[in-house]
């Protein structure tokens, strides 16, 4: 399972879309530089625009 | 959705406390920025929705016999304790390149201001689990408002206030998700 790493500058934030795996989601989820999301709690569209403008990379599962 | 969480009186939805302002540059479609935070703030964030109707008077009646919606314009407003360079070109409407140096060489020159668009985030009390309820502001344009103090007494308290406006660039379907001036969720 790939995750997204996020490289935010320090002090900054950002947010997504958590979909848990029930379908429910939780709205407005912050994350900041480091963390990581499972790739499949979050929506394809949202992870390609985090990696599209260079705040995530994808990593694999224990990457980390 | 029906009136739903009009459900009478319940004091866990009595909502007070202050909100963290954050910014960061505006984004296309409603995608989630890199937002700093403005800081301590100085009495309330205050958001502002105003709306102009055209009321229709008719000569059969005593009053107004319908009213039009025909214009809207939102505003936030809030009021910095950190006067930071940064801050201070925002408010300024100055861009960019105007803020060069690190510290302690930073310099920000005046110069005339450009038209620059923010995407804008505040976190307010909320009534959810996590007691949060974000704001968030797609395409928003800032300014100074009103007089910079510098006093013996006093903190350079700088007032800030925000147009919002819509975003042209959110389409379909996520008009409805994120808005298309922003959202207000609950966490």
């Amino acid at each position: 399972m790939a995750k997204l790493k996020f490289t935010l500058p320090e002090g900054a934030h950002t947010f997504y879309r958590h979909i848990n795996p029930d379908g429910s989601f939780a709205r407005h989820v912050d994350v900041f530089n480091g963390d990581t999301v499972d790739q499949e709690r979050m929506s394809a569209e949202e992870s390609k625009s985090f990696t599209d403008r260079g705040m995530a990379t994808l990593i694999a599962d224990g990457a980390e | 959705m029906a009136l739903t969480d009009q459900l009478g009186r319940d004091t866990t939805k009595i909502l007070v406390g202050g909100a963290e302002v954050f910014i960061g540059a505006k984004t296309s479609n409603g995608a989630a920025g890199v937002l700093f935070s403005f800081g301590y703030t100085q009495g309330p964030v205050e958001f502002m929705p105003n709306y102009e109707d055209l009321e229709v008077d008719a000569e059969q009646a005593i009053s107004v016999v319908n009213s039009f919606t025909v214009g809207a314009k939102f505003m936030l407003a809030f009021t910095l304790l950190q006067n930071t360079l940064q801050a201070m070109r925002v408010g300024m409407r100055l861009a960019s390149g105007n803020l060069t140096g690190t510290a302690p060489g930073t310099l920000l020159t005046f110069n005339d201001p450009t038209d620059e668009y923010f995407q804008l985030k505040f976190n307010a009390k909320g009534a959810g689990s996590l007691a949060v309820d974000p704001y968030v502001y797609w395409n928003v344009k800032l300014r100074m408002d009103g007089a910079l103090p510098f006093a013996k007494r006093g903190v350079q308290a700088l007032k800030m206030l925000a147009a919002i406006y819509p975003d042209s660039t959110i389409t379909g379907v996520p008009e409805f998700a994120k808005g298309l001036y922003g959202n207000r969720a609950v966490t």
